[in-house]
């Protein structure tokens, strides 16, 4: 698939929110479930999807090579109407080194009858977008036809994702008349208010770019192209690039006459995102975002923090105290807040300052480009908490463990929102998100309630994530889990970077997930695994079978 | 242009900057030349005629012994090994480089002469250039480019960085036995030596991503100058060849203290001569006496 698609793909994968909600109706898309893992469903299953396959009702989007388990392979199959995709219906199928499958899991859905002839093309849909947005979409942002399982059936649509000063929004235009199918928060965000104060203070290697006695954040040792750029407090540059209308040149890095870097921010953008691709490189194989280099491209200062009260409340979340994976391999860094301010009772730095930030909004970026999680409900949740995981991950892969700044926890955003952070993996109650199932949040899925609360919601696999670790137990259920260790904690890591890139598809729920990391440990680790065996208990534990 | 010639084994370097060289062999074919002509003087070419010789006057005889020429070739052999120890910045952080060093046994020439000061004693001055090489090994702690704290150890080999030194020797020398045409002779004094060797001031070497690991390429050397004074001491054996010609062999031993700056912090202690044993000629110039009249045999009776 395109790389373009493949973002819209993901970013309007909200709407498939409503594929899953409790809302009967005659002519309510057919959507069916496949979880396999043993063999006889296996053999049903295997000979339904190489049907599909070879009617052209399932197409190979991605095929990669297991990294961690020699000989598997991770087949993803999109599902198409008369070659349009349609949103959120995606299989995984893992094969072994003799073509076996292994499992498939996943969903698609059934009797569609569309006629794929759209009445709008997409300029006419772009149009729609700039009349509700106010932002033209350039070349690069287009919308693109897709198939949308609506509350009241199928639709033939164009989808696309539009950024402005009040964030980003996804939308689902119908593609026979141009009706708002759909309208939907856009960005992976570390979402939260607070306040921050100064830097931190610590030292950091910048790879860059010497050029004419000028040093520029241009990585240049990393095989991808990593670059830093500094908006220089323009928001209205930082949408014009965000939406495709302007390219950054060599004068909008961050730069630096004598290679000695005192622009914080700037700094931690640019060697954190150089540690979360070795690290992924490092634990898996991976070859960042995409598994083929796709470039990292961070921007940083993308509005003047002084200016920050005579901000709108959307541009504050948005551009100040938040950090976003905006697609492409692009990342936005919030601001933070003046020394005089605060937000929810805390303090904000820049967003780039805390290694788990960057490595989470990155990890939306690998998301994009293996599970594509939708970003709605329970598959959103599990988007933001395989985010959560990475950044805990990436911060105990480099830091020290303990509690302050620059020590690695449990904590997310501890180090630039303080006191605190923002979440707790370890205790998702303390910061008001569930740690047990029977606990979850049922929120509407619009952008005013979080895209049903995929923010919330998180804190009960972040928490399935701690247990299988640390061990310990559920404060709701008071169920033990027997933890792998702290020294033991790669099992895990590999564990859940297998089950969410390679095995989860796009609508997971949280049952699915369950079962999707169990296969992950057993691949890895056997059945009767210590790792097995916690990811097992730990998602008892959690109220989720 | 620079270029290196092999010579028996060991190095001289020639060309470039090598006046020194060109130098010492105009000092030896003036050594000769000198040596020549006193020897033909010895033999009377350029004397005026000289008026018959009485049929019973005996021919001169030599003298004693003025000047000595004295021209030797032979081996340098390797007064020890010497080390680095250094630091460089590199990735912005210090980059220690050591290397361990061994010089081989090189080339040597010397040419000179003694002056006869009393009946036993001469004094002498000795010029000599000497030519040999340093091998051994360098290693290096490679810092991460992208974090502090994990340098990558990368090593090599060092071969033939060129060792040169140069200077006089004075000499005190005293001729303990002669004996059928056979001279040994002890001498010592003070020696000035100039030595240039190439030291290491750098090292490359090539990594990739993810840079956990280094590999060494090359050292980076510059030659680096420096002289001292130290002394000498040693033993001529020679054997008579002709009337003013010797063959002689000598065993000497230098020694003179040096310190060579390579750069900040990249100093080397160094021990230059060592002990050179070495063959070839000495020329003697000495006064030709005129050779005593044969007493006249008395008549014999005739029958």
């Amino acid at each position: 698939m395109h790389a373009r698609s493949r973002v819209l793909t993901v970013s309007l994968g909200v709407v498939l929110a409503l594929l899953g909600s409790p809302r009967p109706s005659a002519a309510q898309p057919t959507r069916t479930a496949v979880i396999a893992a043993e063999p006889a469903q296996l053999r049903a299953w295997d000979a339904t999807v190489d049907r599909q396959v070879r009617a052209g009702e399932l197409d190979v989007s991605r095929r990669d090579t297991d990294t961690l388990v020699d000989g598997r392979t991770h087949t993803r199959l999109r599902q198409l109407h008369r070659g349009i995709p349609v949103l959120g219906a995606e299989l995984t199928r893992q094969t072994d080194d003799v073509g076996a499958t292994v499992s498939l899991f996943g969903s698609t859905y059934a009797d569609i009858t569309l006629d794929v002839t759209p009445a709008l093309d997409p300029a006419a849909a772009a149009a729609v977008v700039e009349r509700l947005s106010g932002e033209a979409l350039g070349p690069e942002r287009m919308p693109t036809l897709c198939i949308f399982p609506g509350d009241d059936g199928y639709h033939l649509a164009y989808r696309a994702t539009v950024f402005t000063a009040e964030g980003a929004t996804q939308y689902i235009i119908d593609a026979k008349d141009g009706a708002i199918l759909r309208q939907a928060e856009g960005l992976r965000a570390q979402s939260a208010v607070g306040v921050g104060t100064g830097v931190l203070g610590d030292s950091k290697k910048m790879s860059v770019t010497q050029d004419s006695g000028t040093y520029t954040t241009r990585d240049p040792l990393r095989p991808p192209l990593l670059t830093t750029y500094d908006m220089r407090e323009n928001l209205t540059r930082t949408l014009d690039f965000l939406n495709g209308r302007v390219s950054l040149g060599v004068s909008d890095r961050a730069s630096d006459t004598d290679n000695v870097w005192t622009d914080a921010a700037a700094v931690d953008a640019h060697a954190q995102t150089g540690y979360f691709y070795d690290y992924y490189f490092t634990r898996f194989g991976r070859r960042g975002l995409d598994d083929n280099n796709l470039r990292l491209l961070n921007i940083v200062h993308p509005v003047p923090r002084a200016a920050v009260f005579a901000q709108t409340a959307s541009t504050v979340s948005t551009f100040y105290i938040n950090a976003f994976y905006a697609g492409f391999g692009v990342m936005v860094y919030g601001e933070g807040l003046p020394a005089n301010a605060t937000a929810g009772g805390r303090r904000w730095n820049y967003l780039s300052g805390a290694l788990d930030v960057v490595a989470h909004e990155l990890t939306h970026g690998i998301t994009d480009y293996t599970s594509n999680l939708l970003y709605e409900l329970e598959s959103g949740a599990l988007n933001e908490s395989f985010s959560d995981m990475m950044g805990t991950a990436v911060e105990f892969f480099y830091q020290p463990p303990g509690a302050g700044p620059l020590n690695a926890d449990y904590l997310i955003a501890e180090d630039v929102v303080t006191p605190g952070g923002i979440r707790s993996m370890e205790n998702p109650a303390a910061y008001g998100q569930p740690d047990h199932y029977s606990k979850r949040a049922i929120l509407a899925n619009d952008r005013d309630h979080d895209n049903g609360g995929v923010h919330v919601n998180s804190g009960i696999p972040n928490h399935v994530y701690y247990l299988a670790i640390e061990g310990g137990t559920n404060r709701t259920s008071g169920l033990s889990v027997q933890g792998v260790g702290q020294a033991n904690r790669e099992q895990i890591e590999k564990v859940m970077y297998r089950a969410f890139t390679q095995l989860m598809p796009s609508n997971a729920s949280f049952a699915v997930a369950r079962a999707v990391t169990i296969q992950a440990a057993t691949d890895l680790y056997g059945a009767g695994s210590a790792a097995t065996r916690a990811v097992t208990q730990a998602w008892t534990a959690v109220g989720v079978n | 242009m620079r270029r290196w010639a092999e010579s028996g084994g060991w190095r001289l370097e020639v060309g470039g900057r090598g006046y020194a060289w060109r130098a010492w062999v105009i000092f030896v074919a003036f050594i000769l030349g000198l040596a020549s002509s006193t020897s033909a003087q010895t033999r009377g070419r350029q004397q005026p005629p000289r008026p018959p010789r009485p049929r019973n006057t005996a021919p001169p005889v030599p003298g004693p012994e003025r000047v000595r020429v004295v021209i030797n070739g032979g081996v340098q052999l390797a007064p020890g090994s010497f080390g680095q120890d250094f630091s460089l910045t590199k990735n912005v952080e210090a980059t220690p480089i050591t290397t361990d060093l061994s010089l081989t046994p090189g080339g040597y020439i010397d040419a000179g002469a003694r002056v006869r000061v009393t009946r036993t004693l001469s004094i002498g001055a000795v010029a000599f250039l000497g030519a040999s090489r340093a091998d051994g090994t360098v290693e290096a702690q490679i810092p991460h480019p992208f974090y502090f704290n994990r340098p990558r150890a990368i090593s090599g080999d060092l071969a033939q960085l060129g060792h040169t030194e140069k200077g006089v020797h004075l000499e005190l020398a005293y001729p303990v036995s002669v004996a059928k045409g056979r001279e040994f002779t002890v001498f010592g004094g003070p020696s000035y030596i100039s030595a240039r060797q190439a030291l290491v001031t750098d090292v490359t070497y090539t990594d990739s991503y993810p840079y956990d690991s280094a590999a060494y390429s090359t050292a980076t050397t510059a030659k680096v100058s420096a002289a001292a004074f130290g002394v000498n001491a040693g033993a001529d054996v020679t054997w008579r060849l002709s009337r003013s010609v010797r063959a002689g062999v000598l065993l000497r031993y230098t020694w003179a203290p040096l310190s060579l700056t390579a750069g900040s912090g990249n100093v080397v202690d160094l021990h230059a001569g060592g002990l050179q044993v070495a063959g070839g000629l000495r020329i003697l110039m000495q006064k030709r006496l005129p050779r005593p009249a044969r007493p006249t045999a008395p008549a014999r009776p005739r029958r």
